[in-house]
C-alpha cells in the first residue's frame, strides 16, 4: 500500500463523494423547503442520464448531448413538481411522498420500456489514465470529475448569494410561509428548485456514469441511498453541507474499499445514515431543530 | 394549588416569549388568562402541559414538580386541553372522537386485546354509553354517530370540549375557547363551560381574549403581556387596572 | 362479534381449507394462490404500518428476508422443527423491526421511510456478502419441507392448507388488535399525533409496536415462502419487492384487513397467473402498478375495498388534490 496509491485512493473518493453531493442537491433543497422526500428524484435523474446516452448515440455531440440530458432533467423536475406535488401540497407529508413515489415508478418503467433493464456503458468523455501531480501519478478522470463538480457548486453558490432568485430561494428555504407574506412568488420559486435539483442531478449522475461506466435503469435507487447520506451527514437544508458530506462520503468508501474490500464500500452510507440518526440527527452543519416524533 | 407554573421563562433564540412568570390554578377554580397578542398564552399552555420544555422554572402538579415530563405522561396525570386551532380526528364520528378521550383508562396490551373478554366488551359498553351520555350533555345529542367532518364550527367546538371532559380531568386547559365565534356563539358556548364547571366540579384555565366574557366566567384572572405577570386579580380588579388597560388599548384609554 | 357467528365463521374457514384444492383445476393455480396467502401476512402488516399508524416502510421486503433466512437456517442448520422455527422467524423479524425504527422515530420521523431503505439495501449487502451463513447470491436451496408433529406438506394442497391457516390466524389477529385500544391509538397517532399526546397516547411507543407487529408478519410470511419454494435467495428481497408490498397495502384498502387480502391477490396472484400468457405483466408490474395507484387515489382513495370513511385523511387530502387538478369535484366526504 504506497502512498500514491492511498493518495489516488483519495482523488477517488473525493471524486465519487462530489458526485453524490450533487445528486443530493436537488433532495436536499426540496426537503429544507417543503419537509417533504422526493422519492421521484432518483428516476428523474436516471432518465435525464439515460436520454443524453441516448442522444449522444443518435450523433448529437457529447457535450450538447449531456446538456440536454440535463434539460430532460430539469423538465422532469418540472413535471413530478407539476403532478405529483402540486395537487396534494396541503396535505399530510405521507400523501406527497406516496405520489412521488408512484411517480418515480411510471418514469422507471417508461424508462425501461424505452432501453431496457441491462447495464450500458457510457462514454468515456473525460479520459481516464494518469497524470502527474506534485510527483504522485494519479488518475485523471477523477480529478477532472472533482473539478467539475467543484465549478458546478461554485456557480450555484454564486447564484444563491449574488442574484435575486438566488436570495429568494434562501428566504424560502428558511421560512416558507414568511416568504410567501414576504410577497417572494413561492409557487414559481418550487417548481423552479424542482427543475433546478433535476439538472444538477443529471450531471451529477452522468459524471457518475461516467466514472463507473455504467448506465442502468435502476440506478436512480442506488443515488438515492448514497445522496441522502450525504446530505444527512452534512445537515440536510445547508447547501454546502451537502456537498461537505458527499466528500467526507467519498471518503469513507474510499476507506471501505481500501481497509475493507470492494464488498463493504456500498456498507458505508447505509453505516453513515444510521451512526447521523443515533448520534448527530441534525448532521454535521445543520442547525433545523430537532422535530418532536 | 393543583396546577402551578414557578417562574418560567422561556426563550426562543433571543426573544424571551415568556419571562419568570408564574402562576397557580386552585381546585375548582377558573382562572383566566388574558393578554394581547404574542404574550405568552399559547407558548405557557405548550409549556403547562408538557408540548415544549421551558428554558428555565418548573411546572408544579400537586406540589410535584413535573418539568420535563413528556406530554403524554402529563397528559395521563389528568391534565387536558383543547386546541385554539382545533385538533379532532377527521374520519371519526362524534362518538369516536368522545371514546379517544377514554384510551388512557383502557388496557392497552396488545396481547389481551386478542383474546375476546366479556369484561372488556363491558367495559366497551359501559364507555360508549359514557360518551354518548357527554355528547348529550354538551349539545351534540343530535349528532351522534355522526362524522367529525361534517359538523359545523361551533359543534366542533364542543366535541372537542366532550372529548378532553371524558379524559376525567383534574385540571381541564382550554385555549380560545370562542376564537371566531360571534357574541352569540360565544355566549352560548361559555354558558356550556360554566354548566360543565360546575356538574363536574372542574377546575379550569382558560384562554381568552373576549375580556367582559373572560370576567364573566372566571374567578381570577391573570393577565399577561410581553411574556410577563401584569396582573393577577379578581376579575373586575384585572380588567380595570390601568396597566391592563393600557397594554390593550394604549396609554391615551386609560381613564385619567 | 357474538360467539354463534365466530363459530359459524370458523366452520366456514375450515370448510373452504378443505374442500378448495379439490375444486381448483390443477397443481399450478393453487400454487398462485398459495403464492398470495403467502403475501397475505405481508400486505396485512404493512397496512398496520402505513394504513392504521401512518407511517411509510419501504424496507418490508428486509423483514420478510429476515424471515425466510431465520427459517431455513434454523431448520436446516440447527434442525429446529419447523414450528419452532417459524415462530422464531415472526419473533426475530419483529424485534429487527422495532430495533430498526425506535432510534429514528425517537429522533425525526420524517426519516422512516430513508431508514427502511437503508435498511432493506444493508439486508441485501450482508446476505450477498456472508458467504459462510448465506451462501451469497447462491443462495440456500433444498430447505426442508413444512413439517408439523410428524405430517409433511408434500403437496400444493398441503401447502395451501397451511399458508391458508396462517394467513387466517393473522387476518383474525390484525382485527381483533386494530379493533381494539391499541389500533385505536394507533389512527390516533395516524390522524393527529398532537392530539394523540394530548389524550395520553404514547406516540413513539405506539408506532414503534406498530412498526413490530407490521414486520413480526412480515417474518412469519418469509418463513412460509422458504418452506414452501425449498429455496432462499436475496434477489427475492430486493427493493422493488418492498415497493410492491407497500403497494399491496395501499391498493387493497388502507386501515381494512380485507383490502389487504384483495392487494395481495391482485398484486402477485394476478401477474403470476398470466405470468405466461402476458410475460409484458410481469416486466411492467411496477409501473402499472404504480400508474394504477395514482388511478386509485383518483377515484377510491381508501383503495378497492376500503369503507369510503376509512380513507385515512392523507389519502382523501389527496384524491382531493388530485382531483381538483383535473378539473373533477372533490368525492362526498362523508356519506
Amino acid at each position: 500500500m504506497t502512498a500514491n496509491y492511498l493518495v489516488a485512493q483519495l482523488i477517488n473518493g473525493l471524486a465519487v463523494g462530489s458526485v453524490y453531493a450533487l445528486i443530493g442537491v436537488g433532495y436536499s433543497m426540496v426537503y429544507t423547503i417543503l419537509y417533504l422526500i422526493n422519492f421521484a428524484h432518483g428516476d428523474v435523474i436516471m432518465f435525464g442520464t439515460m436520454a443524453a446516452l441516448a442522444f449522444i448515440g443518435m450523433g448529437v455531440p457529447p457535450v450538447l448531448a449531456l446538456i440536454l440530458g440535463c434539460v430532460v432533467g430539469a423538465a422532469l423536475g418540472l413535471g413530478v413538481e407539476r403532478v405529483a406535488y402540486r395537487p396534494v401540497r396541503h396535505a399530510p407529508r405521507t400523501v406527497p411522498m406516496i405520489s412521488a413515489l408512484g411517480a418515480g415508478l411510471v418514469i422507471s418503467s417508461v424508462a425501461q420500456g424505452l432501453w431496457g433493464p441491462d447495464v450500458m456503458s457510457f462514454p468515456q468523455l473525460i479520459p481516464r489514465g494518469t497524470v502527474s501531480v506534485g510527483g504522485f501519478s494519479l488518475p485523471a478522470q477523477p480529478l477532472v470529475i472533482l473539478a467539475i463538480a467543484g465549478v458546478l457548486v461554485g456557480v450555484a453558490s454564486l447564484l444563491l448569494e449574488r442574484t435575486r432568485w438566488g436570495r429568494a430561494t434562501r428566504c424560502v428555504c428558511q421560512d416558507l410561509v414568511a416568504a410567501e407574506l414576504m410577497g417572494i412568488p413561492v409557487n414559481r420559486l418550487i417548481p423552479a428548485i424542482y427543475a433546478i435539483g433535476g439538472l444538477i442531478g443529471v450531471a451529477g449522475c452522468s459524471l457518475f456514469a461516467m466514472y463507473f461506466n455504467a448506465v442502468w435503469v435502476q440506478m436512480g435507487a442506488l443515488a438515492t441511498t448514497k445522496a441522502w447520506a450525504a446530505a444527512m451527514l452534512g445537515g440536510v437544508g445547508n447547501f454546502y453541507g451537502a456537498f461537505v458530506g458527499g466528500l467526507l462520503l467519498g471518503l469513507a468508501e474510499a476507506a471501505a474499499v481500501v481497509f475493507a474490500g470492494s464488498l463493504f464500500k456500498d456498507g458505508a452510507s447505509l453505516v453513515i445514515i444510521v451512526a447521523v440518526l443515533l448520534l448527530r440527527p441534525n448532521g454535521l452543519f445543520g442547525t433545523a431543530a430537532t422535530q418532536r416524533s | 394549588m393543583i396546577l402551578a407554573a414557578r417562574d418560567i421563562t422561556k426563550r426562543f433564540g433571543g426573544v424571551a416569549a415568556l419571562d419568570r412568570v408564574s402562576l397557580g390554578v386552585r381546585a375548582g377554580e377558573v382562572l383566566g388568562i388574558m393578554g394581547p397578542n404574542g404574550s405568552g398564552k399559547t407558548t405557557l399552555f405548550n409549556i403547562l402541559t408538557g408540548i415544549e420544555p421551558p428554558s428555565a422554572g418548573d411546572i408544579l402538579l400537586d406540589g410535584r414538580v413535573v418539568t420535563g415530563t413528556r406530554p403524554h405522561r402529563i397528559a395521563r396525570q389528568g391534565i387536558a386541553r383543547t386546541f385554539q386551532n382545533l385538533r379532532l380526528f377527521p374520519g371519526m364520528t362524534t362518538t369516536e372522537n368522545v371514546l379517544c378521550g377514554a384510551h388512557q383508562r383502557e388496557d392497552a396490551s396488545l396481547v389481551r386485546s386478542l383474546l375476546p373478554s366479556a369484561q372488556r366488551a363491558a367495559s366497551e359498553a359501559r364507555e360508549r354509553a359514557a360518551a354518548e351520555a357527554l355528547l348529550r350533555e354538551v349539545g351534540l345529542g343530535d349528532r351522534i354517530g355522526v362524522y367529525a367532518a361534517a359538523l359545523s364550527y361551533g359543534q366542533t367546538k364542543r366535541l372537542e370540549l366532550a372529548r378532553a371532559l371524558n379524559t376525567r380531568p383534574r385540571v381541564l386547559l382550554l385555549d380560545e375557547p370562542t376564537a371566531g365565534m360571534n357574541d352569540a356563539q360565544a355566549a352560548e358556548l361559555l354558558a356550556l363551560v360554566r354548566r360543565l364547571h360546575r356538574a363536574h366540579g372542574l377546575t379550569l384555565v382558560v384562554i381568552e381574549h373576549n375580556v367582559p366574557a373572560l370576567v364573566w366566567l372566571a374567578d381570577r384572572i391573570v393577565v399577561l403581556e410581553s411574556g410577563r405577570v401584569l396582573v393577577d386579580a379578581a376579575p373586575e380588579q384585572a380588567a380595570s387596572d390601568p396597566r391592563v388597560i393600557e397594554a390593550y388599548l394604549g396609554r391615551d384609554a386609560v381613564p385619567a | 362479534m357474538s360467539a354463534a357467528r365466530a363459530a359459524a365463521g370458523v366452520l366456514l374457514f375450515a370448510a373452504l381449507l378443505i374442500w378448495l384444492p379439490q375444486a381448483v383445476p390443477g397443481r399450478y393455480w393453487l400454487h398462485v394462490i398459495n403464492l398470495s396467502l403467502i403475501y397475505v401476512p405481508l400486505a396485512i402488516g404493512a397496512n398496520v404500518i402505513t394504513g392504521y399508524c401512518g407511517m411509510v416502510s419501504m424496507g418490508q421486503a428486509a423483514f420478510f428476508g429476515i424471515g425466510a433466512y431465520t427459517s431455513a437456517l434454523l431448520t436446516m442448520r440447527l434442525g429446529v422443527p419447523w414450528l419452532g422455527a417459524f415462530a422464531a422467524s415472526g419473533v426475530l423479524a419483529g424485534a429487527a423491526g422495532m430495533l430498526v425504527s425506535l432510534p429514528c422515530l425517537r429522533v425525526r420521523s420524517d426519516f422512516l421511510s430513508l431508514i427502511t431503505i437503508a435498511f432493506n439495501q444493508m439486508f441485501l449487502v450482508i446476505t450477498n456478502a456472508w458467504m459462510d451463513l448465506t451462501r451469497g447470491p447462491m443462495g440456500l436451496p433444498q430447505v426442508p419441507r413444512i413439517a408439523l408433529f410428524g405430517w409433511e406438506a408434500r403437496t400444493e394442497a398441503d401447502i395451501f392448507r397451511v399458508t391458508g391457516v396462517v394467513a387466517g390466524l393473522c387476518a383474525w389477529a390484525a382485527w381483533r388488535i386494530t379493533s381494539g385500544p391499541v389500533g385505536r391509538a394507533w389512527e390516533m397517532i395516524r390522524d393527529d399525533e398532537v392530539a394523540a399526546r394530548a389524550l395520553g397516547v404514547d406516540v413513539v411507543w405506539g408506532k414503534v409496536r406498530a412498526f413490530g407487529a407490521g414486520c413480526f408478519m412480515a417474518g412469519l410470511a418469509g418463513s412460509l415462502l422458504a418452506h414452501s419454494l425449498r429455496l432462499v435467495v436475496p434477489d427475492e428481497f430486493v427493493l422493488e419487492q418492498s415497493l410492491i408490498i407497500m403497494q399491496m397495502a395501499i391498493l387493497g384498502g388502507l386501515a381494512t384487513i380485507p383490502g389487504s387480502v384483495l392487494g395481495a391477490v391482485l398484486m402477485i396472484g394476478l401477474p403470476e397467473a398470466l405470468r405466461s400468457s402476458e410475460p409484458w405483466l410481469m416486466t411492467y408490474r411496477p409501473g402499472i402498478f404504480g400508474a394504477l395507484l395514482v388511478g386509485v387515489m383518483i377515484w377510491r382513495p381508501q383503495g378497492l375495498l376500503g369503507a369510503r370513511r376509512a380513507a385515512p385523511p392523507v389519502l382523501q387530502s389527496l384524491s382531493d388534490g388530485l382531483r381538483r387538478a383535473l378539473r373533477l369535484r372533490p368525492l362526498a366526504k362523508v356519506p
